[in-house]
Formats: C-alpha cells, structure tokens, sequence
C-alpha cells in the first residue's frame, strides 16, 4: 500500500509540529517516514496511518528530530563558514590580493593625513560606521528574504544562514568597543607609520568579510542554493 | 550486548564503504542497511544516522542528487571524488585499528 498525497502533506506538518522548520530537512524526514510507514503496511496492512507514524518515529530516539535538526545546522553552517572562507582567501591571491593591499595603502594615508589628536577617534568612527551600514543593509535584505519566503512557501537552511550573516554582526561589534577602552590611547599613540598601517589592516580585514558576507554571497545565493539543494529548482508538484 | 560507542565511532566508515559499494542511496536505504549489517549488536538510531550523513555531505565527501518518487522527494547520496579517497583512507584506518586492538587483546590471532 503507497501513501496518498494526503498522508503526504500529513508528513510535512508532523515535522514541522516537531520543529523542523526548513524545507530541505522537511522532505528527507517525510520521504523516510513514508518509506517506514509503507514498509510496515506490508507487513501489517490493518495498522493506522497514525499508528504507523508514531512506531517510525520513536524510531529516532526520545529526542526525536532534535538531534537531526542540530546538526544538520552545524553541518550548514560549517558549509556556508567554508563558502565565506573560500571567497576570502581570494582577496589574498592574485589578482584580488593587489586590491587588498591598495586598500590597506589607501586607508593608511587618509588615517596619515588626519591631525595626531583625531586619528583615534576616526579609526572608532570608521569602525562604527561599518557596524551601522552592516545592521542596515542586515535588516534590509533580511526582511527581503522574509518576504521572498513567503512568496515561495518554503524555508531553507542555507538561505537563512546566508541572510543571517553567521553572526558577523556580533564580532564586529567588539572592535569599537575594545578599542575604546582608553588604553590603546596611551600605550599605541598613533604616531607611527606601522601603528596606522596596523589600523588600516583591521579596517580593511574587518572590511572584506563584511563585503563578501553582505554583497558577494547573497548575489551568488540562487547558484549556491542550486548546488547544496538539487530539489531548490525542482518542480514539486503537489 | 556489545558497547555501542565502539561502532558509532566507526559509524562514518561504514557508511563511506556502503555507499562505495552501492553508487548511491538514499537515507532510509542507508539506515536499514547499516541497521542490517549491525544486527543484534547495537541499536543506531535514525536520530545518529541522519547527522552522520549531513555531516559527511558538509564535509564535502558526499553529494547529492534528488529524485521525484510516487508522490514525494527522495534525496540520494553519493560519494564525492574526495570521498572516494577518504573511504580508502578510512577503511585503512579502520583495519589498522582492528589489527592493533587484535594485537593488544589477543596476540597470537591475526586477522590476516
């Protein structure tokens, strides 16, 4: 006996009342569950759906799909760090790596040029500056991809790792707030040529990742999403 | 009742080897045959075996491959080229283990 469309749609709110709550996880789980169910049926056909569910379920432990979940997130998040990694290690090789080190020259001039009593205070407000775009264009792509999700019904795990940023934003924030202790001031006067060219290489590090994460990854989503889900364009005719 | 720590950290292997021998499979296909092959001695849960598969799949070793079937979505795992030479790497591992815990519990025995 094969499962109906019905049982089906069944299968994905049972998971989804289990807190699975990504589309790519959902369809494994439900092709499992309904792989399990009908074996049973085979060989007790007078068994409930219902009944049949539950048997398969407990299957996975008392945890149930919690486990699953965790780790199927660890495993996305491990692939988008590998995807970020890849294109950073791009801005150190050529040609992208004579981009990198024009920034940085670049950065150390305007920093050069500012009066000693201000170049602090600049650095910081360079910093926070790049925190504040960050959470901007966050929020505004973030809320895109909302809507999109709505439009297409659907939620995948790599999509909201690539709209989350991988927490970016919260290890940005450290910089202004450790660089304004006060004792940087007095124990690294920026009154040398390598204290600045050290300022505008973390300005410039910080800078890349936010790039990549921000504008590189996102405009490469669909493709990336192609790849990891060879169901994101499949036609699921329900 | 054998120790069932000692096979979830050969957990990985064995599926490597499976789907070396196989080409490709699909999860439930995966559970119930590493299911089989542990018969009576341990209990792996589907709750163990789907992240062992993600975890693979993240690590690039496998890839995989969606197809329509009755009225659902059924996912199959392959191993990727990097993943063929992890399986020979792993089952190397896994023998050389074998022959020193053999060594160390029974001398006089070989596997081989």
């Amino acid at each position: 006996m094969k499962l109906t469309q019905d049982h089906i749609q069944k299968l994905f709110r049972f998971t989804r009342k289990h807190y699975v709550e990504h589309y790519d996880l959902q369809t494994e789980l439900v092709d499992h569950l309904a792989h399990g169910i009908e074996e049973q049926w085979q060989k007790n056909p007078e068994l409930s759906f219902d009944e049949a569910l539950q048997r398969e379920f407990e299957k996975f432990g008392v945890f149930g799909f919690m486990g699953v979940v965790e780790e199927k997130s660890a495993a996305m998040r491990k692939k988008y760090l590998i995807v970020v990694l890849g294109f950073f290690k791009d801005f150190f090789k050529l040609p992208k790596v004579l981009l990198t080190v024009f920034l940085v020259g670049l950065v150390t001039i305007i920093i050069w040029n500012i009066p000693i009593g201000f170049r602090y205070g600049s650095v910081l407000g360079i910093l926070f500056a790049h925190v504040i775009v960050v959470f901007f264009v966050l929020f505004k792509n973030r809320s895109n991809n909302e809507l999109e999700m709505v439009k297409q019904g659907n939620k995948w795990l790599l999509k909201d790792q690539i709209y989350s940023y991988g927490n970016w934003v919260n290890f940005l924030n450290l910089f202004p707030i450790l660089l304004n202790t006060g004792i940087l001031r007095g124990a690294m006067p920026m009154d040398t040529i390598w204290v600045i060219l050290g300022f505008a290489t973390l300005i410039v590090l910080t800078g890349i990742p936010t790039y990549i994460i921000l504008y590189i990854v996102p405009s490469k989503a669909e493709e990336l999403l192609a790849n990891t889900y060879p169901e994101y364009n499949f036609e699921y005719v329900l | 009742m054998a120790n069932s720590k000692l096979y979830k950290g050969s957990l990985n292997t064995i599926i490597l080897k499976l789907l070396d021998e196989k080409g490709k499979m699909y999860g439930y296909e995966i559970t119930q045959k590493v299911k089989e092959l542990t018969k009576g001695e341990l209990k792996i849960t589907e709750g163990a075996l789907y992240p062992a598969l993600h975890k693979l799949e993240a690590e690039g070793l496998l890839d995989v491959e969606v197809a329509k079937v009755d009225n659902r979505i059924r996912k199959y795992y392959k191993l990727t080229d990097r993943g063929e030479k992890e399986t020979v790497n792993r089952l190397a591992e896994l023998e050389e283990f074998i022959r020193s815990m053999q060594n160390l519990v029974n001398p006089n025995w070989s596997i081989q």
